[in-house]
C-alpha cells in the first residue's frame, strides 16, 4: 500500500531536467497581466463612454465607439454615414497588401539565391539579412527621410543628371517603399529557412524528367517555400497594417492610416472608447487572418512558424 | 583554359535570382550606409556633405538629453532583459509539465506580443495601467517591456532546450544529481548559448521599441527612441545620424554574436 | 499486494540479486494508441553476472533498463536490488548507474569533470575524487585524456569515458543501453572484449541491452530474449542457441530453417522421413527449427533431396536442397566439401538433438 502511494507520487515528479510546473507561474502571470489583461481592458473600454472632458473612459455602457467607426453626428445630432475611418482601414489594407506582396515577390528569388550558395556563404548572407531585421525601426525609417527629402540623396543624384528636385517625401509612395524596406527581411528569413534544407537533388530529378528551369521554379521550388510564404504573410501583413512610424514620418501624417488614427484617439483626440473600438476591430481582423492562415496551412499541410 | 559550363547545365542556377539577391542587399543596406556616411559630415545641416569630421559624435557624447535618454533606455532594457530571460528559463524548463491545453493557452498569451499590432498593445497597456491606478512611468514601462521581450527571449532558450539530448539530464540524475544540482550544474550551462542569444535579442527589442513606450513614458522616463522620434519630427538632424549609426552598430554586434552563439543549424 | 509477491521478494532478499517482479508499463503514443512496452515481466539477475537483454527495437528491453535506472516509472510491479526496493527511489538515489546509448557526456565539462561528476554529487572529499578519477581513467585505458573536452575524443574514447563515469561511483549494477551501437564493427569487437574484461575485474553486475545477437552471444552469461514486452526465453547462450523455445527466438538468434511437420510420440517427419526428437510438445502440427550447419551431406544419409543451388563462401559452402514434400532446407557445409552438382540428388543426415520443436 505504502509502496503504491510512493509510486504514484513519483509519477507526478518531473523528468530529469524539468522543473516543477509551478515555475511557469511568473511568466504566465506576467502574460496574463501585461498581455491578456490589457487586451481584455480595451475590449471593455471599447464599450464604455467618453468622458465629457479629459482622457480615459466613463464606466457607462455605450456602443458609441463602434458607431463612430461608420457614422458621424453633426452639430444638430443628425446621424450620417462617415467613410473617413473605413477609408483609413482600406488604405492601410492596401498598403499592407502591397507591402506583403512586394516583399514576398522580392524575397522568393532572394531565398532561392541564398539557398543555392555554399553553406558558408549562406551563413554570411543570412547574417546580412538578419542585421536589418534587428536594426531599430525608427532608424530605418529615418534613413528614408535622408534619401527622399528635398535636398536628400535621391534628389542630389537626380541633380547630377540635370533633373529638377522632386517632391518625394510625405506621400503614400514614400510610406510604401519604407514599409517594404522595413518588412522585406521578415519575408526573406522564413522563406529562406524553408528552402535552406531543400534537397536540390529533387530539382535534378525534375530536370531529368524533362523540366526546364522555369518549370522547376514553379513546380518544385515554389511549393517547397510555401510554408515560408505563410509565415511571411503573417510577419509582414500584421505589422504593416498597424504601422505607425512610416505613415507618420514619411507620409507626413497627412495620410490617415489605422496606426496613427488609433494613436491619435489616445493622444490629441482624447477619445479612448473610439480608439479602443478601433483596436478591437483590428484585433478581430488579425485573429480572423491568423485563423484563415492556419486553416490554409492545415489544408495544404504546410507548417507555419512565427519563430525567426 | 577552364572549361565553361553552359548555363542550362548549371542545375543549381536560376535566372534572375542573383540580380534579385544583390539588388535586395543593396536596397537593404544603401539607406543605412547613407545615414552612417552622413554621421561623419562636418556640416551643420544633415544633408549637404561638407567634409569628414567626427564632431557630431563628440556633440552627441556630450548632449545631456541624449545621454539621459540613452541611460533610461539602457536601464529599462537591462531590467526587462534580465527579468524576461529569468522568466523564460523558468518557463521553458517547466512548460512540459503543463497540461496540453494549458501550454497551448499559455503559449498563445505569451507569444501574443509578436502578433498583436504594436499600436494596439500600446494603448491597451495604457488603458490597463490606468484602470489599475498606475500612471505612465518607470514601473509600467519596465513591466510592459518585460512582457513583449519575453517571447523573443523564450524562442532562443526554447530552441536550445529542445535541441538538447534528454540523456544529458537523465545521466546527471543517474549519477546522483538532485533536481537543484542538475539545474545549476548541467541545465543552465548547457542552455547558456540560448540564454545569451535570447538576452541579446530581448535587449535589442527593448532598446528599439518606440510605439509601446510612447504611451507609457512620462516626462522623467524618456527613452532613446522617444527622444530621437521627437528630433526627427523636427526635421533632419546630424545628431540623429550619429545615434542611428550607433544603433546600427549595436544591431550588427548582436546579430553576429547570436549567429556565433547559436551556431546556424546545418542544412 | 498478494502473499505470493511477498514470497518472491523475501526470497530475493536472501538471494542477493536484482529482481524484477511482475513489471508492466504501457505508453500512450502520439496518436493516442496504447503501446504495451513491458508486459508482466519477472526476471532475476544474479549479482556479478553479465546479463544481456536482447531483442528487436520496441520489444521492451530498453524500457526495462530505464525502469531499473529510475528513468521510467512502472505502471505495476516492483524492482528489488537485494533488500532494497528500487521503485520508490528517484534515479539519483539508486545504487545503479547507466551507460547511455548516446554516451551523454556533458559537453561543457572536461573528461575529468565528467567522471568526477557523480562523485561530487556524493560529496566525496576532493582528494579521494582525484584518486578515483585516475583509477577509472586507468581502468578504461585513457590515462592521458582527462583534460580534454568530450568533443575532442573519438567515438571509441567517448564510449570509454561514459563507461568510466558510470563505474566511478562503484554501482551495484551497471546498466548499459546499446553502448556499442554507434561504433564501427571493428571497434565494437574490441570494446566487447574490453567490457568483458572490466566486468570480470570489477565484479559488478552488468545489465546490457542490445539488438545484436552476435554481441549477446559473445558477452552474456545469461541472455533474455525479449519479444513483445516480455522475455520469451532466458538462458545461457548455448541454451538459447541450441534449444530455442519458440519460433521467434530461433529466428532472432542465428540462421535457422523452419519446417512444417507433424509430431507423434517423439517422432517428427521431415520430407516423409521420420526423425526422433526430444520434446514435451503434445503432438500434432508443429514447426521444427534446424540450424543450417547441423545438416550434413553423407552418402548414406536417410533424407533425400534435390540440390537447387549452391554458393561457395570461402570458409563454407551454402547450399539449398528441395525435399520431396516441397519444403526447402538451407545448408552450411564445412570443408572438406563433398562433390555437388546443381539438380543432382543429395543425401542428408540430421542429428536428433539438432532438431528443435518450436511451435
Amino acid at each position: 500500500m505504502a509502496l503504491n502511494l510512493a509510486q504514484h507520487e513519483q509519477r507526478a515528479l518531473p523528468k530529469p531536467g524539468q522543473l516543477s510546473g509551478w515555475f511557469t507561474t511568473p511568466a504566465i502571470l506576467l502574460g496574463l497581466l501585461f498581455t491578456l489583461g490589457p487586451i481584455v481592458v480595451i475590449t471593455v473600454f471599447s464599450f464604455m463612454s467618453q468622458p465629457a472632458n479629459g482622457s480615459g473612459v466613463d464606466l457607462i455602457f455605450s456602443t458609441k465607439g463602434y458607431e463612430q467607426f461608420l457614422f458621424q453626428e453633426d452639430f444638430y445630432g443628425n446621424r450620417g454615414f462617415d467613410g473617413r475611418y473605413l477609408s483609413a482601414f482600406w488604405l492601410s489594407f492596401v498598403q499592407a497588401f502591397f507591402t506583403t506582396f512586394a516583399s514576398i515577390a522580392i524575397a522568393f528569388p532572394v531565398a532561392i539565391w541564398m539557398a543555392t550558395k555554399t553553406e558558408r556563404t549562406q551563413n554570411v548572407l543570412l547574417m546580412l539579412v538578419t542585421i536589418p531585421f534587428w536594426t531599430n525601426l525608427l532608424v530605418r525609417t529615418y534613413a528614408w527621410i535622408i534619401l527622399l527629402s528635398e535636398d536628400g540623396t535621391v534628389n542630389t543624384v537626380l541633380g547630377w543628371f540635370g533633373i529638377e528636385p522632386q517632391v518625394l517625401l510625405y506621400n503614400s509612395y514614400a510610406t510604401l517603399i519604407s514599409l517594404i524596406f522595413s518588412f522585406l527581411p521578415f519575408a526573406i528569413l522564413p522563406m529562406y529557412s524553408s528552402l535552406a534544407g531543400f534537397d536540390f537533388r529533387l530539382a535534378e530529378a525534375a530536370y531529368d524528367l524533362g523540366a526546364r528551369k522555369l518549370d522547376v521554379i514553379r513546380k518544385i521550388l515554389w511549393p517547397a517555400v510555401s510554408g515560408g510564404v505563410l509565415s511571411a504573410i503573417a510577419l509582414c501583413f500584421v505589422p504593416a497594417f498597424g504601422s505607425y512610424l512610416q505613415p507618420v514620418l514619411l507620409g507626413g501624417g497627412k495620410v490617415l492610416m489605422v496606426g496613427n488614427l488609433i494613436a491619435d484617439q489616445y493622444g490629441q483626440a482624447r477619445n479612448w472608447p473610439f480608439g479602443a473600438a478601433l483596436s478591437v476591430i483590428i484585433l478581430a481582423l488579425t485573429l480572423l487572418g491568423a485563423w484563415a492562415l492556419l486553416t490554409w496551412a492545415k489544408r495544404s499541410s504546410t507548417k507555419v512558424s512565427l519563430a525567426v | 583554359m577552364k572549361h565553361k559550363v553552359p548555363y542550362a547545365l548549371k542545375l543549381r542556377s536560376f535566372p534572375g535570382v542573383g540580380i534579385a539577391g544583390v539588388a535586395s542587399l543593396v536596397f537593404l543596406y544603401f539607406p543605412m550606409f547613407v545615414v552612417a556616411a552622413f554621421s561623419f559630415n562636418d556640416g551643420n545641416r544633415a544633408l549637404a556633405w561638407q567634409g569628414f569630421s567626427i564632431r557630431w559624435y563628440e556633440r552627441v557624447f556630450h548632449d545631456a538629453a541624449i545621454i539621459s535618454a540613452t541611460r533610461m533606455s539602457l536601464i529599462v532594457a537591462g531590467i526587462a532583459t534580465v527579468a524576461s530571460v529569468v522568466l523564460a528559463v523558468a518557463y521553458v524548463l517547466a512548460m512540459d509539465r503543463l497540461s496540453r491545453a494549458g501550454s497551448v493557452l499559455a503559449g498563445a498569451i505569451l507569444a501574443a506580443p509578436i502578433v498583436v499590432p504594436e499600436v494596439v498593445l500600446g494603448i491597451a497597456t495604457l488603458s490597463f495601467i490606468r484602470l489599475i491606478g498606475m500612471t505612465p512611468g518607470f514601473l509600467p514601462l519596465v513591466l510592459a517591456h518585460t512582457a513583449f521581450c519575453f517571447p523573443f527571449a523564450m524562442m532562443n532558450i526554447r530552441a536550445r532546450y529542445d535541441g538538447l539530448n534528454p540523456a544529458y539530464f537523465e545521466s546527471a540524475a543517474d549519477l546522483g544529481a538532485t533536481r537543484a544540482a542538475l539545474t545549476w550544474k548541467i541545465t543552465l550551462p548547457l542552455l547558456a548559448p540560448g540564454i545569451v542569444s535570447g538576452a541579446l535579442l530581448a535587449f535589442v527589442v527593448s532598446m528599439d521599441d518606440y510605439m509601446i513606450s510612447s504611451f507609457l513614458t512620462s516626462a522623467g522616463t524618456t527613452t532613446l527612441p522617444i527622444y530621437i522620434f521627437g528630433l526627427i519630427r523636427k526635421g533632419v538632424n546630424p545628431s540623429v545620424n550619429v545615434v542611428a549609426t550607433l544603433l546600427l552598430l549595436m544591431a550588427i554586434a548582436v546579430t553576429v554574436a547570436t549567429t556565433v552563439l547559436t551556431g546556424r543549424k546545418k542544412s | 499486494m498478494s502473499s505470493g509477491d511477498y514470497f518472491i521478494s523475501s526470497q530475493a532478499q536472501r538471494r542477493k540479486e536484482l529482481l524484477v517482479n511482475h513489471a508492466s508499463k504501457t505508453f500512450t503514443s502520439a496518436e493516442g494508441t496504447a503501446v504495451r512496452a513491458l508486459d508482466d515481466v519477472t526476471l532475476s539477475v544474479g549479482l556479478g553476472e553479465f546479463f544481456v537483454m536482447l531483442g528487436p527495437s520496441g520489444c521492451g528491453k530498453t524500457t526495462l533498463l530505464r525502469s531499473i535506472a529510475g528513468l521510467e516509472v512502472l505502471d505495476k510491479g516492483e524492482i528489488y536490488l537485494g533488500d532494497l526496493a528500487l521503485n520508490p527511489l528517484p534515479p539519483y538515489r539508486r545504487p545503479v548507474n547507466t551507460v547511455f546509448q548516446s554516451y551523454a557526456l556533458f559537453p561543457h565539462l572536461s573528461v575529468y569533470e565528467n567522471i568526477a561528476f557523480g562523485l561530487r554529487m556524493d560529496k566525496m572529499p576532493r582528494r579521494l575524487i582525484n584518486a578515483r578519477v585516475y583509477e577509472m581513467l586507468e581502468l578504461v585505458q585513457l590515462a592521458d585524456v582527462g583534460g580534454r573536452k568530450p568533443n575532442q575524443l573519438s567515438g571509441g574514447q567517448q564510449q570509454r569515458v561514459a563507461l568510466a563515469r558510470a563505474l566511478a561511483k562503484s554501482p551495484k549494477v551497471l546498466l548499459l543501453d546499446e553502448p556499442l551501437s554507434a561504433l564501427d564493427l571493428k571497434l565494437r569487437r574490441g570494446m566487447q572484449g574490453e567490457l568483458k574484461r572490466i566486468q570480470r575485474e570489477t565484479g559488478i553486475t552488468f545489465v546490457f541491452v542490445t539488438h545484436d545477437q552476435e554481441e549477446a552471444l559473445s558477452l552474456g552469461d545469461q541472455i533474455a530474449v525479449f519479444e513483445n514486452g516480455k522475455p520469451a526465453q532466458i538462458g545461457t547462450p548455448q541454451e538459447i542457441y541450441k534449444h530455442p523455445v519458440n519460433r521467434f527466438v530461433a529466428d532472432f538468434i542465428g540462421d535457422t530453417n523452419f519446417l512444417d511437420s507433424t509430431l507423434d510420440r517423439g517422432i517428427v517427419d521431415i520430407g516423409a522421413v521420420p526423425f526422433q526428437v526430444e520434446s514435451d510438445h503434445r503432438g500434432g502440427k508443429v514447426t521444427l527449427a534446424v540450424r543450417p550447419e547441423n545438416i550434413f551431406v553423407t552418402p548414406n544419409g536417410k533424407l533425400a533431396g534435390t540440390l537447387t543451388e549452391f554458393t561457395y563462401m570461402g570458409t563454407d559452402l551454402r547450399a539449398t536442397v528441395a525435399l520431396s514434400d516441397g519444403q526447402t532446407l538451407r545448408l552450411r557445409i564445412s570443408p572438406p566439401f563433398p562433390e555437388l552438382r546443381p539438380g543432382g540428388e543429395v543425401r542428408l543426415d540430421i542429428p536428433p538433438d539438432a532438431i528443435a520443436v518450436v511451435d
